[in-house]
């Protein structure tokens, strides 16, 4: 009854949904997906009083955001519902279908410094507030049930400079700031959390507080260690009481005596004040509770656990999270009776989805933990999130929001196509076993089609019968490497994950931007090898390289796997030639300019190409880019020396952007034509990079210039200087044009444009391009446009033989990616009509943001960190993943789909039609041979 | 004259102008380590008008044999600049080309200066046009072309003259319609062809169709 009056809601809904969309609506999510992330966990608390219950959690990527603890079906029906009817549709609202309504409501609060979230906490059942950025503090009071923001106010800082030794507080619905001064006292300053009124401002006299001391806020107490290694007194103060005086023990009380430094401190996270000690580098830790006395745990906590302090049951009781060989463990202690400690394990998981977890939050019925009923919100340290009741509920992978290599691998192919493939294998050539092998293979597919005939259940293989290559190549897998050190294999049709692989101590080579590098160095093609995918990351530790090899369809590690390597990959280049097995190896350069190879087969194709082959280094701090030649290398042994050097100055300007070609982008057109039939030769040198720097101090600060350089002879080519303009740059360098946005300064406006190199009306080589005798500087078209929105990312469209045009995915701030034909950013528009040419519309100095173009339609996707494409099997397709905050994939077809027939193209009308056109042509045929006939009788 | 350079550029420094002070050192060597010896060295007394003094001795015998052997194994000739501003800063740039097309130009060869917009050096580049030849050059004595580049004014987004043209357009519409002073076949011969070509095709393709079916119109009408 209560259901069939919900199917019967649920499609009036529908239908409402289906007014709302207004284009290509049985288009939605056909080929594209989208899901939706928060980041790593920062803060999470329960909420049990509304309903549905979730749990709010805030992260390091500046989010806040409630996940449904119940990941029913039937639950997220209910909660899709309940909030689609509250408000109306509300499309800021963000739910996910994908991950079966754990999403409830996110909210994206400033990026950077700015949105940093600093303090969160409930204010009471219904609300919550937090505190981001820093000069000036925002605090924001939130409705739970709903994401709203119910007021929002600011504080101005008034010691902007100290901003890093602030603390919040939030108890009862007021807000304290905690500010301390050196060697003299706390500042305590109280707020209302809903309306920001001050309700008062207090002094406690601390002195013990230096710029040396490590300090936390276990409230009440302002707790600090200060002292060295040897001989470290904890200091503390009651922060909220008038007349409080501080007081102090030493570490020797805590840990006894014969202890050895250094100490650290750190703030148990729970609602109750206590905080953990650890010496001996982290290898002893204790607790110490300070509530009001400090009362000290005499036991010591193992240094690769994780502690949890909760209140169950109006007991104080320390959660022990450990994990070893796979296993999570937690253990319960009970404070009161601190004497005799009684420890208790409340759950022991073996499930590989949990990796070094630490409890985010707890949340417990009374008398649930003694039946082991309570829920745990555990963090990993793959920065995934699951929840924990007994067994593990659900994990999210928020380690997805933090993407930084992506490579689109093609499918395998069937097992049927790869027995025919077997069936003509070339190598061997004796006669008799080639017959002999395609009689048993011949058999075998007679055997497979009369089971199959006869409903018989075939050979059970360990791969999907869905992840096969399609005939267009528009399936495919996308290999991610994230932040966190962790691979994924996501299939494209739908967006499911299909393998994960942890990479243990793995840091990004290169931060801003954030730097792996994915070589894919063998393909699908080449069975019966396995493809072959390479990471290139950095140690955490050591900063040295880390290679691993997988295979990029299940993510199983393959020759040799992980390998720590003992140099810094300060540049590397996959190589053009493959080896035996089809591989191709990669060269790596390392901090002392030596070069290696991997796998150390390659050398060879190294050595025989070594006089064509250079290599590039730009380092960031010194701003030298230098040029590295191969030509002096043998089998035995790679060495690189040095062929160009220039360096742009640090104390003038910043290197922010290298921007080079992709190296498998294929140039159709080799010229132009002008309106007077001559032809415009393209200036398609593969070895252009760019260079974009920003300028840094003095009258250069607001400058951003680029440098257009030749890598392999080292040639200036071109370079070009925006006054008054600055960052954020986002670049994309294609064909013969590059295409860029920054913000111009004096018009406050953000601007888009385009450099296109020319050669002119002579070609000087069109059979192959040489950086070495190519000195002739090319003619350089360029044209500035507005772009009348805020931009995040940049990307060219790119298909496999560069026929179809060329379009630019502007992914925007408000959520937007749009697709915008290149032939608006055309540098050749002409301001006089009159001067037209083919295909060049007349200069406009704004561009059109045209809502239509927008390729994710109203499935926003927001804090875009960058959009890969990929060229599919057919020309006039375009595989598109964005990545951020979300992922979104879809496919896009610059030119049309001009190679494809239109999914309702009616195939009985053309035969009927040429059928009937066949038979009339007989019948006429007929008839007028009659005729010549009866004529000739005449 | 460098003393001279120097009173000078107290008065332009302020709008970038300065001298630049460049010392030439080759290696002929063909091994990964380069061994530096001076050819000369090139004074650049302003960097805007660009007017360069080159000072570099002739090459001698035995280092255009190492040259020539060199080209012979297709290696690369390094040229490295030590270049001093007028600040007192000194930067090394390296840069190479192909020796045999050092040796096909007779041994004339560009050098061009990079300056970034504050006017320091960032790149020195030496040019060879080739073409790449094994033999021996006729000359001796170096030709060195010195170009000092800095870079272009960024595109900015042309809107004075597009409103201008906008205005333009506007005044036009308001003093009356645009006078349209084609001819008439200019202004409608898009209507035009497609009905002449239907004409002619449709008289060349059938004649008899075309005068049958008339008579059978003229038969009907009777």
């Amino acid at each position: 009854m209560g259901c069939d009056q919900l199917v019967r809601c649920l499609l009036v809904l529908f239908t409402l949904f289906n007014l709302s969309f207004c284009l290509y609506e049985d288009q939605v999510g056909k080929f594209d997906w989208k899901q939706s992330y928060v980041g790593k966990i920062k803060f999470a608390t329960f909420d049990t009083t509304t309903n549905p219950k979730k749990i709010i959690v805030a992260t390091e990527e500046n989010v806040i955001a409630a996940l449904n603890i119940n990941s029913g079906l039937y639950d997220f029906i209910i909660n899709y519902f309940c909030i689609s009817m509250l408000f109306k549709m509300n499309t800021s609202i963000n739910l996910s279908i994908k991950f079966a309504g754990q999403l409830l409501w996110r909210r994206v609060l400033e990026k950077g410094y700015a949105g940093h979230i600093r303090a969160f906490g409930h204010a009471n059942d219904k609300e919550l507030v937090t505190v981001n950025g820093g000069v000036p503090a925002i605090v924001r009071y939130w409705n739970v049930a709903t994401g709203h923001i119910l007021n929002e106010w600011s504080l101005a800082e008034q010691n902007p400079d100290k901003i890093e030794d602030i603390q919040w507080y939030i108890k009862d619905g007021t807000l304290h700031h905690v500010l301390p001064v050196y060697n003299s006292g706390i500042e305590v300053s109280s707020y209302d959390c809903k309306t920001g009124e001050k309700l008062k401002s207090r002094k406690i006299s601390a002195p013990f507080i230096s710029p040396e001391t490590e300090c936390v806020l276990a409230a009440p107490n302002y707790v600090c260690l200060s002292g060295d290694s040897n001989l470290a007194i904890l200091f503390y103060v009651n922060i909220f009481e008038l007349k409080s005086e501080p007081q102090s023990i030493t570490i020797n009380t805590i840990f006894g005596a014969g202890t050895q430094g250094p100490y650290q401190i750190s703030l148990v996270p729970g609602n109750t004040a206590a905080i953990l000690i650890s010496a001996e580098n982290n290898r002893r830790k204790r607790l110490v509770q300070l509530e009001k006395e400090p009362i000290l745990i005499p036991r010591d906590i193992n240094g690769d656990n994780s502690v949890y302090i909760a209140t169950i049951d109006n007991n104080k009781v320390v959660l022990e999270t450990s994990y070893k060989n796979d296993v999570t463990t937690i253990t319960t202690t009970e404070l009161s009776t601190s004497t005799n400690p009684n420890t208790e394990k409340v759950a022991y998981v073996a499930n590989n989805v949990l990796y070094k977890p630490s409890i985010a939050a707890i949340h417990c019925q009374p008398q649930s933990l003694k039946g082991k009923l309570c829920k745990y919100l555990l963090t990993n340290e793959d920065d995934s999130v699951s929840l924990l009741q007994q067994k593990v509920m659900w994990t999210r992978e928020e380690a997805l929001a933090n993407i930084v290599a992506v490579e689109f691998v093609e499918l395998p192919m069937s097992e049927r196509d790869q027995a025919i493939e077997t069936e003509f294998d070339q190598k061997e050539r004796n006669v008799a076993s080639m017959l002999l092998r395609r009689l048993t293979s011949q058999a075998n597919q007679i055997r497979a089609y009369f089971q199959a005939t006869l409903g018989l259940e075939p050979k059970q293989s360990d791969r999907r019968a869905d992840l096969v290559r399609d005939k267009f190549g528009l399936h495919k897998m996308i290999v991610v490497a994230t932040k966190a050190g962790k691979l994924f294999g996501i299939e494209s049709r739908r967006g499911e994950i299909i393998w994960q692989q942890r990479v243990p101590n793995l840091r990004v080579l290169s931060e801003d931007p954030d730097q792996m590098i994915l070589y894919l160095q063998r393909g699908s093609r080449h069975f019966p090898h396995p493809p072959q995918c390479a990471l290139l990351a950095a140690d955490q530790r050591t900063g040295n390289g880390v290679i691993f090899t997988f295979n990029p369809m299940n993510g199983q590690p393959l020759s040799g796997g992980l390998q720590h390597l003992d140099h810094r990959i300060k540049q590397s280049m996959l190589l053009q030639d493959s080896i035996d097995g089809f591989l191709r190896g990669f060269i790596v350069l390392d901090e002392k300019d030596q070069v290696h190879v991997y796998p150390k087969t390659a050398a060879m194709v190294v050595a025989s190409q070594a006089g064509r082959m250079f290599i590039f280094t730009v380092d960031k701090t010194t701003g030298v880019l230098a040029g590295h030649s191969l030509a002096y290398s043998n089998e035995k042994k790679l060495a690189a020396h040095k062929v160009w050097e220039m360096v742009l100055p640090p104390k003038t300007q910043k290197i922010i952007h290298v921007a080079g070609k992709k190296s498998y982008e294929r140039v159709h057109s080799q010229g132009r034509v002008l309106s007077d039939r001559s032809v415009l030769y393209k200036y398609v040198n593969p070895n252009l990079v760019v260079v974009v720097t920003q300028g840094v101090e003095g009258s250069q600060k607001n400058t951003v210039n680029l440098y257009l350089l030749d890598v392999v002879s080292g040639l200036m080519i071109f370079s070009l200087s925006h006054k008054r303009t600055k960052g954020p740059v986002h670049i994309v360098h294609s064909e013969n044009w590059v295409v860029y946005s920054y913000f111009n300064e004096k018009s406050r406006r953000t601007e888009l444009a385009t450099l296109e190199l020319y050669e002119g009306k002579m070609q000087s080589n069109d059979t192959a391009f040489s950086s070495l005798n190519n000195y002739k500087l090319p003619i350089v078209e360029r044209q500035a446009y507005i772009f009348p929105a805020s931009i995040e990312s940049l990307q060219e469209t790119i298909t496999e033989k560069g026929i179809t045009s060329k379009h630019i995915l502007v992914a925007l701030a408000n959520g937007g990616v749009l697709e915008l034909p290149w032939m608006l950013v055309d540098p050749r528009r002409p301001l006089n009509p009159d001067y037209r040419e083919e295909n060049v519309i007349p200069y406009m100095p704004e561009l059109p943001i045209q809502m239509d173009r927008f390729i994710n339609y109203n499935q926003s996707v927001y804090r875009v960190a960058g959009i890969n494409t990929s060229p599919s099997g057919l020309e006039s397709t375009c595989l598109v993943f964005v990545h951020g905050l979300d992922l979104f994939y879809s496919r896009v077809a610059p030119s049309k789909t001009f190679d494809v027939l239109k999914e309702d193209f009616d195939y009985y009308l053309i035969v009927i039609v040429l059928v009937a056109l066949l038979c009339a042509s007989y019948g006429t045929k007929k008839l007028a041979s009659q005729k010549v006939q009866k004529q000739a009788w005449k | 004259m460098l003393h001279k350079c120097y009173t000078q550029s107290i008065f332009s420094e302020l709008d970038f102008d300065g001298w630049l002070h460049v010392r030439l050192f080759h290696s002929l060597d063909d091994t990964p380590e380069p061994n530096f010896i001076e050819r000369g060295n090139i004074t650049i007394s302003s960097i805007r008008s660009g007017a360069a003094i080159t000072a570099q001795s002739a090459i001698s015998e035995s280092q255009l044999q190492k040259l020539m052997s060199l080209a012979k194994n297709n290696g690369l000739y390094r040229l490295k600049a030590t270049v001093t501003t007028s600040s007192n800063s000194e930067t090394n740039f390296l840069t190479s080309v192909l020796a045999c097309n050092l040796l096909g130009s007779g041994l004339e060869d560009y050098v061009h200066i990079w300056l970034d917009s504050s006017a320091e050096p960032i790149a020195v580049n030496l040019i060879a046009t080739g073409p790449c030849t094994l033999d021996e050059p006729m000359t001796k004595q170096w030709s060195t072309d010195v170009q000092v580049k800095y870079p272009d004014g960024g595109p900015v987004p042309d809107t004075a003259t597009y409103i201008q043209k906008l205005e333009k357009e506007k005044l036009a519409r308001e003093s009356g319609e645009v006078k349209d002073n084609r001819s008439f076949f200019a202004k409608y011969w898009m209507y035009i062809v497609p009905a002449l070509i239907f004409f002619v095709l449709s008289s060349a393709t059938n004649p008899e169709a075309a005068a049958a079916g008339g008579g059978g119109g003229g038969g009907q009408r009777q």
